[in-house]
Protein backbone atom coordinates (compact mmCIF):
# COMPACT_ATOMS: atom_id res chain seq x y z
CA UNK A 1 0.00 0.00 0.00
CA UNK A 2 1.45 3.33 -1.03
CA UNK A 3 0.46 5.38 1.98
CA UNK A 4 3.35 7.57 2.95
CA UNK A 5 3.43 10.29 5.54
CA UNK A 6 5.32 13.35 4.30
CA UNK A 7 6.86 15.69 6.85
CA UNK A 8 9.29 18.36 5.78
CA UNK A 9 10.79 16.73 2.70
CA UNK A 10 10.83 13.27 4.23
CA UNK A 11 8.60 10.43 3.15
CA UNK A 12 7.91 8.09 6.05
CA UNK A 13 6.55 4.57 5.95
CA UNK A 14 6.08 4.45 9.70
CA UNK A 15 3.39 6.37 11.53
CA UNK A 16 4.65 5.43 14.98
CA UNK A 17 7.20 7.83 16.45
CA UNK A 18 9.04 6.54 19.48
CA UNK A 19 10.46 8.39 22.48
CA UNK A 20 13.59 7.19 24.27
CA UNK A 21 12.90 8.37 27.83
CA UNK A 22 12.35 6.12 30.86
CA UNK A 23 13.76 2.89 29.42
CA UNK A 24 15.27 0.89 32.27
CA UNK A 25 18.41 0.49 30.14
CA UNK A 26 19.64 1.91 26.85
CA UNK A 27 20.30 -1.65 25.74
CA UNK A 28 16.56 -2.31 25.37
CA UNK A 29 16.17 0.56 22.95
CA UNK A 30 17.43 -0.91 19.66
CA UNK A 31 15.05 -3.87 20.01
CA UNK A 32 12.13 -1.59 20.84
CA UNK A 33 12.85 0.75 17.93
CA UNK A 34 13.10 -2.21 15.56
CA UNK A 35 9.90 -3.82 16.87
CA UNK A 36 8.06 -0.48 16.59
CA UNK A 37 9.44 -0.10 13.05
CA UNK A 38 9.87 3.52 14.08
CA UNK A 39 11.66 5.87 11.70
CA UNK A 40 11.40 8.95 13.88
CA UNK A 41 12.92 8.78 17.36
CA UNK A 42 12.97 11.54 19.96
CA UNK A 43 15.78 12.47 22.33
CA UNK A 44 16.34 15.29 24.83
CA UNK A 45 19.28 17.62 25.38
CA UNK A 46 20.79 17.95 28.85
CA UNK A 47 23.84 19.35 30.55
CA UNK A 48 26.64 16.82 30.32
CA UNK A 49 27.84 16.36 33.86
CA UNK A 50 30.17 13.69 35.01
CA UNK A 51 27.13 12.47 36.91
CA UNK A 52 26.05 10.91 33.58
CA UNK A 53 28.89 8.46 33.01
CA UNK A 54 28.29 8.64 29.34
CA UNK A 55 27.04 5.84 27.41
CA UNK A 56 26.22 7.90 24.35
CA UNK A 57 22.52 7.38 23.62
CA UNK A 58 23.11 7.78 19.89
CA UNK A 59 24.90 4.42 19.94
CA UNK A 60 21.55 2.80 20.72
CA UNK A 61 19.54 4.43 17.92
CA UNK A 62 19.87 3.01 14.39
CA UNK A 63 21.65 5.43 12.07
CA UNK A 64 18.84 5.42 9.51
CA UNK A 65 16.33 6.84 12.02
CA UNK A 66 15.41 10.50 11.88
CA UNK A 67 16.38 12.03 15.17
CA UNK A 68 13.87 14.47 16.62
CA UNK A 69 15.40 16.23 19.64
CA UNK A 70 12.88 17.92 21.90
CA UNK A 71 13.23 21.22 23.71
CA UNK A 72 12.11 19.81 27.05
CA UNK A 73 13.27 21.95 29.92
CA UNK A 74 12.38 25.15 28.03
CA UNK A 75 9.94 27.45 29.85
CA UNK A 76 9.91 30.18 27.21
CA UNK A 77 10.21 30.50 23.44
CA UNK A 78 13.69 31.97 23.91
CA UNK A 79 14.89 28.93 25.85
CA UNK A 80 13.33 26.57 23.30
CA UNK A 81 15.16 28.35 20.49
CA UNK A 82 18.44 28.10 22.36
CA UNK A 83 17.97 24.36 23.01
CA UNK A 84 16.97 23.79 19.37
CA UNK A 85 20.11 25.50 18.08
CA UNK A 86 22.33 23.50 20.41
CA UNK A 87 20.55 20.32 19.35
CA UNK A 88 21.12 21.06 15.68
CA UNK A 89 24.80 21.69 16.42
CA UNK A 90 25.01 18.01 17.45
CA UNK A 91 24.91 17.38 13.71
CA UNK A 92 21.97 14.99 13.61
CA UNK A 93 19.64 16.89 11.31
CA UNK A 94 17.09 19.69 11.35
CA UNK A 95 14.09 18.15 13.05
CA UNK A 96 12.96 19.63 16.34
CA UNK A 97 10.04 18.90 18.62
CA UNK A 98 9.16 22.12 20.37
CA UNK A 99 8.09 21.58 23.92
CA UNK A 100 7.65 24.70 26.06
CA UNK A 101 6.33 23.98 29.53
CA UNK A 102 6.06 26.34 32.44
CA UNK A 103 3.40 24.42 34.36
CA UNK A 104 5.13 21.96 36.65
CA UNK A 105 2.05 20.16 37.86
CA UNK A 106 0.34 19.02 34.67
CA UNK A 107 3.27 19.66 32.32
CA UNK A 108 0.89 21.32 29.87
CA UNK A 109 2.48 23.16 26.96
CA UNK A 110 2.41 26.94 26.62
CA UNK A 111 0.86 27.37 23.19
CA UNK A 112 1.71 31.05 22.86
CA UNK A 113 5.43 30.59 23.52
CA UNK A 114 5.35 27.49 21.30
CA UNK A 115 4.00 29.54 18.40
CA UNK A 116 6.78 32.13 18.87
CA UNK A 117 9.48 29.48 18.92
CA UNK A 118 7.99 27.77 15.87
CA UNK A 119 8.14 30.97 13.88
CA UNK A 120 11.79 31.64 14.73
CA UNK A 121 12.98 28.09 14.14
CA UNK A 122 11.01 27.47 10.94
CA UNK A 123 12.61 30.65 9.54
CA UNK A 124 16.02 29.17 10.40
CA UNK A 125 15.29 26.07 8.34
CA UNK A 126 14.31 23.66 11.09
CA UNK A 127 11.61 21.06 10.50
CA UNK A 128 9.42 22.08 13.40
CA UNK A 129 6.98 19.74 15.13
CA UNK A 130 5.35 21.61 18.00
CA UNK A 131 3.82 19.79 20.96
CA UNK A 132 0.68 21.69 21.94
CA UNK A 133 -2.58 21.78 23.85
CA UNK A 134 -5.26 20.95 21.29
CA UNK A 135 -6.74 24.35 20.52
CA UNK A 136 -7.88 25.17 16.99
CA UNK A 137 -6.77 28.80 16.91
CA UNK A 138 -3.33 27.94 18.24
CA UNK A 139 -3.01 25.19 15.66
CA UNK A 140 -3.88 27.65 12.89
CA UNK A 141 -1.18 30.00 14.16
CA UNK A 142 1.32 27.15 14.22
CA UNK A 143 0.53 26.50 10.56
CA UNK A 144 1.11 30.17 9.75
CA UNK A 145 4.32 30.11 11.77
CA UNK A 146 5.72 27.38 9.53
CA UNK A 147 5.22 24.17 11.51
CA UNK A 148 5.73 20.91 9.60
CA UNK A 149 3.11 19.07 11.67
CA UNK A 150 1.01 19.79 14.76
CA UNK A 151 1.29 17.53 17.80
CA UNK A 152 -1.64 17.85 20.23
CA UNK A 153 -1.60 16.00 23.52
CA UNK A 154 -4.06 13.21 24.24
CA UNK A 155 -3.52 13.45 28.00
CA UNK A 156 -0.79 14.90 30.25
CA UNK A 157 2.75 13.69 29.53
CA UNK A 158 3.63 10.30 30.91
CA UNK A 159 0.12 9.71 32.26
CA UNK A 160 -0.89 6.78 30.00
CA UNK A 161 -4.49 8.03 30.36
CA UNK A 162 -5.35 7.90 26.67
CA UNK A 163 -7.27 10.24 24.39
CA UNK A 164 -8.84 12.54 26.95
CA UNK A 165 -8.84 15.39 24.45
CA UNK A 166 -10.42 13.35 21.67
CA UNK A 167 -13.09 15.85 20.60
CA UNK A 168 -10.56 18.67 20.32
CA UNK A 169 -8.11 16.52 18.37
CA UNK A 170 -10.94 15.55 16.03
CA UNK A 171 -11.50 19.22 15.25
CA UNK A 172 -7.79 19.73 14.50
CA UNK A 173 -7.83 16.74 12.14
CA UNK A 174 -10.81 18.22 10.30
CA UNK A 175 -9.60 21.79 10.11
CA UNK A 176 -5.80 21.73 9.88
CA UNK A 177 -4.15 20.75 6.63
CA UNK A 178 -0.88 19.67 8.27
CA UNK A 179 -0.36 16.17 9.67
CA UNK A 180 -1.81 15.88 13.19
CA UNK A 181 0.35 13.68 15.39
CA UNK A 182 -1.03 12.69 18.77
CA UNK A 183 1.75 13.14 21.28
CA UNK A 184 1.56 12.38 24.99
CA UNK A 185 -0.98 10.40 26.92
CA UNK A 186 -1.40 7.32 24.73
CA UNK A 187 -1.03 4.43 27.14
CA UNK A 188 -2.42 1.43 25.28
CA UNK A 189 -2.35 0.13 21.72
CA UNK A 190 -6.17 0.42 21.61
CA UNK A 191 -5.79 4.18 22.13
CA UNK A 192 -3.29 4.38 19.28
CA UNK A 193 -5.79 2.51 17.09
CA UNK A 194 -8.47 5.00 18.06
CA UNK A 195 -6.29 8.01 17.25
CA UNK A 196 -5.38 6.56 13.86
CA UNK A 197 -8.99 5.58 13.06
CA UNK A 198 -9.94 9.21 13.67
CA UNK A 199 -7.47 10.27 11.02
CA UNK A 200 -4.41 11.23 13.03
CA UNK A 201 -1.38 11.12 10.73
CA UNK A 202 0.82 9.44 13.35
CA UNK A 203 1.25 8.95 17.07
CA UNK A 204 4.24 9.53 19.31
CA UNK A 205 4.57 7.03 22.12
CA UNK A 206 7.18 6.77 24.83
CA UNK A 207 6.08 5.98 28.38
CA UNK A 208 3.62 3.27 27.31
CA UNK A 209 6.44 1.32 25.67
CA UNK A 210 9.30 2.18 27.99
CA UNK A 211 7.41 1.30 31.18
CA UNK A 212 5.79 -1.90 29.88
CA UNK A 213 6.96 -5.17 31.42
CA UNK A 214 8.28 -6.15 28.01
CA UNK A 215 9.05 -2.96 26.07
CA UNK A 216 10.04 -4.78 22.88
CA UNK A 217 6.79 -6.75 22.72
CA UNK A 218 4.82 -3.60 23.54
CA UNK A 219 6.62 -1.70 20.78
CA UNK A 220 5.47 -4.34 18.33
CA UNK A 221 1.93 -4.18 19.72
CA UNK A 222 1.93 -0.42 19.04
CA UNK A 223 3.28 -0.97 15.55
CA UNK A 224 0.42 -3.34 14.78
CA UNK A 225 -2.11 -0.99 16.39
CA UNK A 226 -0.98 2.00 14.36
CA UNK A 227 -1.16 -0.03 11.16
CA UNK A 228 -4.61 -1.37 12.02
CA UNK A 229 -5.92 2.06 12.89
CA UNK A 230 -4.49 3.62 9.76
CA UNK A 231 -5.91 0.93 7.55
CA UNK A 232 -9.32 1.30 9.18
CA UNK A 233 -9.21 5.04 8.54
CA UNK A 234 -8.29 4.52 4.90
CA UNK A 235 -10.98 1.85 4.53
CA UNK A 236 -13.61 4.23 5.87
CA UNK A 237 -15.44 3.14 8.99
CA UNK A 238 -18.88 1.58 8.56
CA UNK A 239 -21.85 3.65 9.64
CA UNK A 240 -23.22 3.80 13.18
CA UNK A 241 -26.95 3.61 13.83
CA UNK A 242 -28.26 5.25 16.95
CA UNK A 243 -31.00 2.83 18.01
CA UNK A 244 -32.29 -0.70 17.56
CA UNK A 245 -30.28 -2.92 15.25
CA UNK A 246 -29.69 -3.72 11.62
CA UNK A 247 -29.35 -7.39 10.79
CA UNK A 248 -26.12 -8.44 9.20
CA UNK A 249 -27.68 -11.52 7.63
CA UNK A 250 -30.66 -11.50 5.29
CA UNK A 251 -33.95 -11.27 7.18
CA UNK A 252 -35.84 -13.59 4.86
CA UNK A 253 -37.12 -16.64 6.69
CA UNK A 254 -35.04 -19.72 6.46
CA UNK A 255 -36.38 -22.91 7.99
CA UNK A 256 -39.91 -22.03 9.02
CA UNK A 257 -41.29 -20.14 6.06
CA UNK B 1 41.25 30.71 37.97
CA UNK B 2 37.54 30.15 38.12
CA UNK B 3 35.08 29.65 35.28
CA UNK B 4 31.45 28.57 35.23
CA UNK B 5 30.57 25.20 33.73
CA UNK B 6 26.91 24.23 33.43
CA UNK B 7 26.07 26.83 36.05
CA UNK B 8 28.64 25.65 38.61
CA UNK B 9 31.98 27.24 39.52
CA UNK B 10 35.01 25.24 38.40
CA UNK B 11 38.67 25.99 39.11
CA UNK B 12 41.04 25.33 36.22
CA UNK B 13 44.70 25.88 35.38
CA UNK B 14 45.68 29.05 33.55
CA UNK B 15 46.13 29.08 29.77
CA UNK B 16 43.94 26.09 29.11
CA UNK B 17 42.12 26.02 25.81
CA UNK B 18 38.59 24.74 25.33
CA UNK B 19 39.66 21.52 23.60
CA UNK B 20 41.95 20.68 26.51
CA UNK B 21 39.25 21.50 29.04
CA UNK B 22 36.59 19.33 27.37
CA UNK B 23 39.07 16.48 27.20
CA UNK B 24 40.08 16.94 30.85
CA UNK B 25 36.43 16.45 31.85
CA UNK B 26 36.34 13.14 30.02
CA UNK B 27 33.93 14.07 27.23
CA UNK B 28 34.27 12.88 23.67
CA UNK B 29 34.09 16.01 21.49
CA UNK B 30 31.71 14.42 18.98
CA UNK B 31 29.12 13.66 21.67
CA UNK B 32 28.75 17.16 23.14
CA UNK B 33 27.89 20.67 22.06
CA UNK B 34 29.53 23.59 23.79
CA UNK B 35 28.24 27.10 24.31
CA UNK B 36 31.03 29.51 25.14
CA UNK B 37 29.65 32.67 26.75
CA UNK B 38 26.27 31.81 25.22
CA UNK B 39 27.53 31.24 21.72
CA UNK B 40 27.70 27.80 20.18
CA UNK B 41 31.31 27.10 19.21
CA UNK B 42 32.23 24.43 16.67
CA UNK B 43 34.65 21.68 17.67
CA UNK B 44 37.25 22.86 15.14
CA UNK B 45 37.50 26.26 16.88
CA UNK B 46 38.02 24.88 20.42
CA UNK B 47 41.83 24.85 20.29
CA UNK B 48 41.86 28.55 19.49
CA UNK B 49 39.70 29.49 22.49
CA UNK B 50 41.87 30.11 25.56
CA UNK B 51 39.73 30.18 28.69
CA UNK B 52 39.65 33.36 30.78
CA UNK B 53 38.40 33.97 34.32
CA UNK B 54 34.57 34.15 34.53
CA UNK B 55 34.00 32.47 31.15
CA UNK B 56 30.71 30.63 31.06
CA UNK B 57 30.49 27.21 29.43
CA UNK B 58 27.48 25.07 28.78
CA UNK B 59 28.33 21.52 27.75
CA UNK B 60 25.31 19.54 26.61
CA UNK B 61 24.60 16.11 25.21
CA UNK B 62 21.67 13.99 24.07
CA UNK B 63 19.88 11.79 26.60
CA UNK B 64 16.69 9.74 26.47
CA UNK B 65 13.52 11.78 26.18
CA UNK B 66 10.04 11.76 24.67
Amino acid sequence: MNDKLVIGNQELQSRLFLGTGKFSSNKIMPGAIAAAKAQVVTVALRRADQAYPEENILNFIPKDCILMPNTSGARTAKEAVRIARMSRAMGCGDWIKIEVISDNRYLLPDNQETIKATQILAAEGFVVLPYMSPDLMSAKRLVEAGAAAVMPLGAPIGSNRGLQTKELIRILIEEIELPIIVDAGIGKPSEAVEAMEMGAAAVLVNTAVATANDPVAMAEAFHLAVRAGRQAYLAGLGRVIQSNASASSPLTGFLHE
Amino acid sequence: MEISVNGKPVTIEDAMNLAQFVQSRGFKPQTVVVEYNEEIVKTQTWEGIVLKPHDRLEIVTFVGGG
